[in-house]
């Protein structure tokens, strides 16, 4: 297949495609008075605006051409991040013996507030913060938690729910002494066909 | 390189402990020995299997990293899991205990 | 490792929003970050592979795309703008790979096959879009890159410039050029 450099085409009127090409692409500004009233340029400029529009196509068709990968290949990914260690600090839990250190970690908590979240139906959490001096005991903290919700849900009813119940699991669970937990929500999300079935 | 019966059997013992959901191995499993320029051993760590068993001149330290379930508070499951190895070991060992998941 | 148990969470990924997905991912959720993946994919592997001429190549590129992104993360300024991050990415794997190689393009050939009872205006647009693509294939390699990184991956001039080592300039040139000519060969004036 011929490799095209330069595209030789020139029209009777002396424009070239390729400067049409550039006209087209800064959106006909500054407004250029020969283009504009000359009708092979005019024809031209269709031409090659109905290729663009062809051009946002073919990456989409390319999709749906494509044969899916392996499930290996996602596997792959997901095995090599889960090395990857995201703990955070070590958040101390009393212990009278002064022999033993006990502690929880951050990546812990989290993942408790994160199931605490996704139990609760319409609400899913997305960042979750402890502010504070959380590697000391009875140090006071702050947890901030931003959550997308379900469109049509009341965001009052739901901000309250997973605050007192985020509230009990780090009670439950830790000797955090936390001030405050502030929700924030933040975006919304529509329930799909599929997730609305049972499972 | 063999486990050590000692830590085998604390691993063993540690995932009777009540709320105990897994044991996980300690981050740095590798063992190694270190000696001063006259040749004497000053800290040597045995890859302990789950339950790391590190012995230094000031004393043994031994370490574990669990699951916790939710079912029961974490920090309860925490304390019993430090007593239970608190029981097994010498006087003066330290224990650190650290839960890494609670589910 | 950030361990995983065996009661998986029952967050219904697939409708929550990129932002989200981005948010929980950076803090750690593997889950959070699978579904990115999988949202995501699709595109970015189209993409390597017009940049790469293979869809092995291009696997490959986007595998190691997706493994430097969670690294980088934490450090995304705009979640929501997810898409766009991976697709520079994307680019940069993809050119890095191409530097100083002489890659054997091989896609696999599109062939005309279709329902026989396909509305004529399909039928019309497939062979346009498989011209669309013979055309691009036939382009010069820089020309076929600024193309891409435009058309497709988005970036602005600036930011072509900066991932090709070229003046902004002439990355207008050569995409004009690149426009130019794939026009002139889907019009048969070659």
């Amino acid at each position: 297949m011929a490799v095209t450099e330069n595209a030789p085409t020139t029209l009777d009127c002396g424009k070239t495609i390729e400067e049409l090409s550039a006209y087209l692409a800064a959106g006909r500004t500054p407004p250029d008075p020969d283009i504009d009233r000359c009708p092979e340029c005019l024809s031209a400029l269709d031409g090659l605006d109905h290729v663009a529009q062809l051009s946002r196509e073919l990456i989409i068709r390319d999709i749906g051409l494509q044969l899916a990968p392996p499930e290996s290949w996602i596997t792959t990914i997901i095995t090599n991040i889960a090395q990857d260690v995201r703990s955070g600090r070590s958040l101390p839990l009393r212990h009278d013996n002064p022999a033993v250190t006990l502690s929880v970690t951050e990546g812990a908590v989290r993942a408790l507030v994160w199931s605490v979240g996704d139990a609760i139906d319409g609400v899913v959490i997305g960042r979750c913060r402890i502010d504070g001096d959380a590697e000391t005991l009875d140090a006071p903290v702050q947890v901030t938690i931003t959550a997308s919700i379900l469109w049509g849900r009341s965001p009052q009813d739901l901000s309250e729910l997973l605050r007192s119940r985020v509230h009990e699991a780090l009670r439950k669970h830790t000797d955090l002494l936390v001030t405050a937990v502030n929700i924030v929500i933040d975006d919304l999300h529509k329930a799909s066909p599929e997730s609305e079935d049972p499972a | 390189m063999s486990i050590p019966p000692e830590s085998s059997s604390l691993a063993a013992q540690l995932l009777a402990v009540s709320g105990v959901a897994e044991i996980f191995p300690p981050s740095s499993p590798i063992a190694q020995l270190s000696t001063l320029a006259a040749g004497v051993l000053t800290r040597s760590t045995i890859r302990a299997g789950l339950v790391e068993v590190t012995h230094t001149p000031g004393g043994t330290r031994i370490t574990a990293k669990i699951a916790a379930t939710a079912a029961q508070p974490a920090r309860e499951t925490g304390r019993r899991v430090a007593d239970a190895l608190l029981a097994e070991a010498e006087p003066g060992t330290a224990v650190t205990v650290q839960i890494v998941r609670i589910s | 490792m950030v361990p995983r148990g065996t009661d998986e969470t029952n967050a219904p990924w697939e409708d929550v929003s990129d932002g989200t997905l981005v948010a929980r991912a950076s803090d750690g959720d593997v889950g959070a970050f699978e579904t990115l993946v999988r949202r995501h994919a699709p595109l970015m592997r189209a993409y390597a592979a017009r940049m790469l001429g293979s869809v092995s190549a291009a696997d490959d590129v986007v595998q190691d795309s997706f493994l430097l992104a969670w690294k980088a993360l934490p450090t995304l300024h705009d979640p929501a703008a997810v898409k766009a991050w991976l697709m520079k990415i994307t680019s940069r794997q993809a050119l890095t790979r191409l530097r100083g190689r002489t890659v054997d393009r091989s896609l696999p050939v599109e062939r005309a096959v279709g329902p026989e009872t396909e509305p004529e205006s399909i039928v019309i647009r497939n062979a346009q879009l498989r011209a669309l693509a013979s055309a691009l294939e036939a382009v010069s390699e820089d020309q076929r890159q600024c193309w891409l990184l435009r058309e497709v991956a988005g970036l602005s001039y600036d930011q072509i410039a900066q991932e090709l080592c070229i003046s902004p300039s002439t990355v207008r040139g050569k995409l004009a050029r690149a426009r130019a000519s794939i026009y002139a060969q889907m019009k048969g004036w070659r």
